[in-house]
């Protein structure tokens, strides 16, 4: 088997190829400590618990995110081939081991620790909730893989989000309303499109973007005002009226028939309009819309 | 072959284009199609933000509508795909609760429908068939097919399944890394400028790689693609130029309609490259 490895050493980047004859059931961290006792010492990673717990061995692996002590080389080798390089996103300091600091430190942002205010009883439910929300061990494997921190590094990322949300549900927290404040800014909440890389990659098995549209439904049920919450109630209130999106109406109830923000509705609009594309301001509802208009009124969740 | 057709808001909306090139598509394979026309939005994504259990409960609605008609229901959209894939597994395991919602407007649902994406029905029809089928062969084409993030996560459609219809009709689908990247629209009303750079990243990724053309599966997509590239191109700096063809209308091509039968005089960006390209 090749196994290909991306390398740094201050100064530049360049790749070292090792053939070796490795055991199908060895893990990427075995594979990079053999490397790295028999054929070269000089080759740094990081490797910490190798029980999945930690989450500090994380590497890209034939364009994967993965933690490196739970990803058996059999279960993610191409042609014989094995690409490791660094987490995107972190800048390398040495060949796989990058600089998680800002990652960290999104924590101290989000003021990532409960401050108790009150002698709330947990109960059962809120630790089985807890439990579910708690189980991030930081590996940074969303946050390399986030679609949209790869072209807006002020987002705060969707780990920092998941742990937000956590806060936010803790029950014993004093902070509940300076959180959603904070969270109901640019760059936080609203920012996330929903890829679902960060869930889909997540070693843990956590939902964080099921996670990230529950933290934006306690900002709209707080009633926080933001161009999110704006497009949210103008879109079900679309789907109330007409069945189905009435698209020519509702981006100017989304933009609250803003003047300042018409520039972002109207000449993507009438270009439509130029093109014959444009939908019919006239939107007629759909066949039996008052089964849809009566589920609205007796669904209130 | 039949289908139960859901075109969902987009294709009835803003890319109309989308609903009559599968139509026609889909005529000229013999595949049957009864449209859900009395269904309503799948939620989009924004729905379960607000109303979770109303989201659920409308789109068991429509999931009752192809029960009865024993029948698949085909989405054309990649978000409708998804959106429709979760809430029918939540519904499934809560049946009784939706139902008992539901029985409000004298419906039910048993749980029997299976979702599939239009490039899915495809597939199930045979690439082979659809090959016997091409009458212009696409081969000056290599479009770059992006899949929509919902055809890949948190439901995965079968590996290269659009290259594979691609390919079925001689065009060249580029390997391309931005494939199963967003293309920003879902937060185009939030955060504009990087929406914008989203689809951005994949237009410049599809140039660079050598595409002709761009192929969607989602209209969403196709939105920030097509309707907003002279907006991403301001973003960047950066000319772009390239026509977004859904992949109704790259399949549409293949079976010798015209430009404007497929609805390609709609788009923002110039097709006529495109037809000129495979009418050499």
């Amino acid at each position: 088997m090749e196994v290909i490895i991306s390398r740094f050493n201050g100064k530049k980047r360049y790749t070292s190829k090792f053939n070796l004859a490795l055991k199908p059931d060895l893990t990427v961290s075995e594979v990079l400590m053999l490397i790295k006792n028999s054929h070269d010492g000089s080759l740094s990673f990081r490797a910490g618990c190798r029980n999945g717990v930690c989450g500090i061995c994380a590497v890209k692996v034939n364009n994967k995110s993965v933690l490196g002590c739970k990803t058996k080389v059999k279960d993610i080798v191409v042609d014989d081939k094995i690409l490791i390089e660094p987490l995107d996103m972190f800048p390398v300091i040495k060949d796989l081991v990058v600089d998680i600091d800002n990652f960290i430190e999104n924590n101290i942002d989000i003021r990532s620790a409960i401050v108790s205010s009150s002698t709330h009883k947990t109960s059962q439910e809120d630790m089985r909730h807890l439990d579910t929300v708690s189980n991030c061990i930081q590996c940074g494997i969303c946050f390399s893989s986030c679609d949209v921190l790869n072209v807006n590094q002020s987002f705060i990322g969707p780990a920092a989000l998941l742990r937000a949300y956590r806060c936010v549900t803790d029950k014993r927290d004093g902070l509940k309303n300076q959180r959603l404040k904070h969270y109901n800014k640019e760059n936080y909440a609203w920012d996330c499109t929903h890829c679902e890389n960060c869930t889909t990659l997540c070693p843990q098995g956590i939902n964080v973007s099921e996670h990230i549209s529950s933290l934006r439904k306690e900002l709209i049920e707080q009633g926080l005002k933001s161009k999110g919450s704006s497009h949210h109630l103008a879109f079900l209130k679309s789907i109330n009226k007409h069945g189905l999106l009435n698209e020519a109406s509702y981006p100017f109830f989304s933009i609250n028939f803003n003047p300042l923000r018409l520039k972002e509705v109207l000449p993507v609009g009438l270009r439509m309009l130029r093109k014959r594309k444009s939908p019919g301001i006239f939107h007629k509802p759909i066949k039996n819309i008052e089964e849809v208009r009566k589920l609205f009124r007796e669904v209130k969740e | 072959m039949k289908v139960a057709y859901y075109p969902g808001c987009v294709a009835k909306g803003a890319c109309k284009e989308l609903d009559l090139s599968v139509r026609l598509v889909l005529e000229r394979l013999g595949i049957g199609v009864t449209e859900l026309d009395t269904a309503s939005c799948c939620g989009a994504g924004v729905m379960n933000e607000v109303k979770p259990k109303l989201n659920h409960v409308l789109n068991a609605r429509t999931f009752s509508m192809a029960e009865k008609l024993n029948l698949d229901l085909m989405t054309i959209c990649s978000t409708c795909y998804g959106r429709f894939k979760s809430s029918n597994q939540y519904i499934k395991q809560n049946l009784d609760a939706i139902n008992k919602e539901i029985k409000k407007i004298k419906t039910s649902y048993n749980g029997n429908v299976k979702v599939k994406h239009f490039v899915e029905v495809l597939n199930d029809y045979g690439l082979d068939e659809l090959n016997k089928k091409v009458k212009k062969p696409l081969r000056t084409l290599k479009p770059a097919v992006v899949y929509g993030c919902h055809l890949l996560r948190p439901h995965a459609v079968e590996n290269n399944i659009m290259e594979n219809v691609c390919k079925s009709l001689h065009s060249k689908p580029i390997n391309f890394e931005s494939k199963g990247r967003c293309c920003g629209f879902p937060i185009l009303m939030t955060n504009r400028k990087t929406s914008l750079k989203l689809a951005g990243k994949v237009l410049t990724d599809a140039i660079d790689n050598g595409a002709n053309c761009l192929v969607v599966s989602c209209p969403l997509c196709h939105m920030n693609y097509d309707s907003l590239q002279p907006e991403v191109e301001k973003v960047l700096g950066r000319k772009i130029k390239l026509p977004v063809l859904h992949l109704s209308q790259l399949i549409g091509l293949a079976l010798g309609l015209t430009m404007e039968e497929l609805g390609m005089d709609k788009h923002i960006v110039d097709c006529d490259k495109v037809y000129h390209l495979v009418h050499l």
